[in-house]
């Protein structure tokens, strides 16, 4: 049985912007701080520098952690407006408070990313920095034999998987980060990327929502939308 | 109209007169020539009169643009300004903003009368320049009259912090929203061919709390745009009690905050 991803929203008092997000048995909370002032060595003249720190669930920061970080800088900075606020400093901070597995390998390192970037970009939305799109990301496993998809795979399925992928998606379902692991063929990858795009493009307000439906539940897409939404929501409830 | 960043924006109504240039507000950037990208989620407002966008929403970190008013921090003094520190709504405030306010920037200040400021004094100010560029400056007079107008050291009192958006709402931001929904309903109203029953209690403007507690208590306010309230009155416990009351009734509708005030009130 397949737990189903939730998220919130704003639950840090002291840093700007706040989110966790879990999906499957990976869980991990982001905290976004900025624009704030800048170490002088960080300083870029014409743009915010961001920081990415991800900090793990037990032990210390090692390469795994650093692999995650340059990661997730690769997906987050193109999607920043870096340019509205020069010489400061947008510092991201993911916590993982969960991972799927204990062992500390290339899969759980792999299942840690999708989370992390989807709650990196709800910590962001929610401090408010500029961004030019909004990235939902999810894990697609492909099985070689059977040439089965499974989106938002379990650790025991990625074990058995001949390919691993992590794709992310703007809203409005253009490819925006992909991280791939395994031996695939050009068409396979295609029906990954489909498969992808399905769950992580969310319909746009006030669009027909229906067709999404026969998914099998909630995107990952509309998920994030909708606890924006209520965070929106929340904070324009004096005017009701 | 709730828009995210990247979504595109609905069709702008064409301006009431000829020659009118469009005003883009926070939230939305223009790239030239003629595109505007929607960069921060929040709810899209249009002014059609005005001929002006932006998209309302709320946060924590302030960042300085020009004439607003905001309660800043002095750090210390250099031989010509006051160097300061432009706090934002969260508690500590660890690499915010500096910000220099000139030692002639007071109303009819000279270099042998110019007040003078100690490390910790709590300022009213106005941001005379504001530039992604450039370190914020500060001024203590009224652009217009060049008088003092409420501003310069606030002396007693209490400093409170609130989100910006409640801040703004404090300020009065919430009374023109409100104005423009009226606006929009009856011009909607209208063209369904309904009477529009105005009910101006319907739609808050998010200080109910202040104009109640002014009503009955005696009390000093300024805020600041950057999630400042400084609060001062006679007794302790009515400063704070008007500063919780502020405080709490960030998430409130208009009935709620009077509800508020009134069970506050009791206790005093």
């Amino acid at each position: 049985m397949t737990i189903p991803s939730t998220a919130s929203l704003g639950f840090l008092p002291r840093s700007d912007g706040s989110a966790s997000f879990s999906q499957g048995r990976t869980s991990v909370i982001a905290s976004v701080n900025g624009p704030m002032e800048v170490r002088i060595r960080d300083e870029l003249p014409q743009e915010a520098y961001i920081e990415v720190i991800v900090r793990p669930a037990i032990g210390v920061t090692g390469t795994r952690e650093k692999y995650l970080e340059s990661r997730l800088l690769s997906a987050l900075k193109p999607i920043i407006l870096r340019s509205n606020h020069p010489r400061t400093l947008i510092q991201i901070v993911v916590q993982v408070v969960q991972s799927a597995g204990s062992e500390d390998n290339a899969i759980t390192t792999l299942l840690l990313l999708a989370p992390s970037l989807n709650a990196a970009v709800l910590a962001l939305l929610d401090a408010g920095v500029p961004l030019k799109s909004v990235l939902s990301a999810t894990t697609v496993a492909f099985l070689k034999g059977s040439g089965k998809l499974i989106v938002e795979p379990e650790l025991e399925d990625l074990k058995k998987a001949a390919s691993k992928h992590v794709l992310a998606f703007t809203s409005a379902g253009l490819l925006g980060f992909v991280e791939s692991e395994g031996e695939f063929e050009y068409e396979d990858f295609e029906r990954v990327v489909e498969a992808g795009r399905n769950v992580c493009s969310a319909g746009r307000e006030g669009d027909d929502n229906d067709t999404k439906m026969d998914t099998g539940g909630q995107g990952v897409g509309e998920l994030m939308r909708k606890v924006v939404r209520e965070k929106v929501e929340k904070d324009l409830r004096w005017r009701a | 109209m709730l828009v995210f960043p990247g979504d595109p924006l609905p069709s702008i109504p064409p301006p009431p007169k000829a020659n009118t240039t469009l005003k883009v507000g926070p939230g939305l950037t223009h790239t030239p020539p003629d595109n505007i990208v929607v960069h921060k989620a929040g709810e899209l407002n249009i002014d059609e009169r005005r001929h002006a966008l932006w998209i309302e929403g709320n946060g924590k970190r302030y960042i300085p643009s020009l004439n607003d008013v905001v309660i800043v921090t002095v750090l210390r003094s250099t031989s010509d300004a006051y160097i300061c520190t432009i706090p934002s709504s969260i508690s500590p405030a660890p690499s915010s903003t500096q910000a220099m306010l000139p030692h002639l920037a007071f109303p009819g200040a000279t270099k042998k009368t110019r007040p003078q400021l100690y490390p910790g004094c709590t300022v009213y100010a106005r941001i005379s320049l504001a530039n992604k560029h450039m370190d914020p400056e500060l001024e203590c007079y009224d652009a217009e009259s060049q008088k003092a107008e409420g501003f310069g050291e606030l002396k007693g009192g209490m400093v409170f912090n609130v989100s910006l958006g409640m801040a703004r709402r404090l300020l009065g931001d919430g009374k023109k929203i409100r104005q423009l929904r009226l606006k929009q309903r009856k011009v909607e109203a209208e063209k369904g061919g309904e009477d529009l029953a105005t009910d101006d209690e319907e739609i808050s403007n998010g200080m109910e709390v202040l104009e109640e507690l002014g009503r009955v208590l005696p009390f000093e306010v300024a805020v600041g745009r950057n999630g400042r309230v400084w609060v001062d009155s006679e007794e302790p416990k009515v400063t704070l009690c008007v500063g919780r009351c502020i405080q709490q009734s960030e998430f409130l509708t208009g009935k709620e905050q009077r509800a508020l005030v009134r069970e506050a009130l009791k206790k005093l």
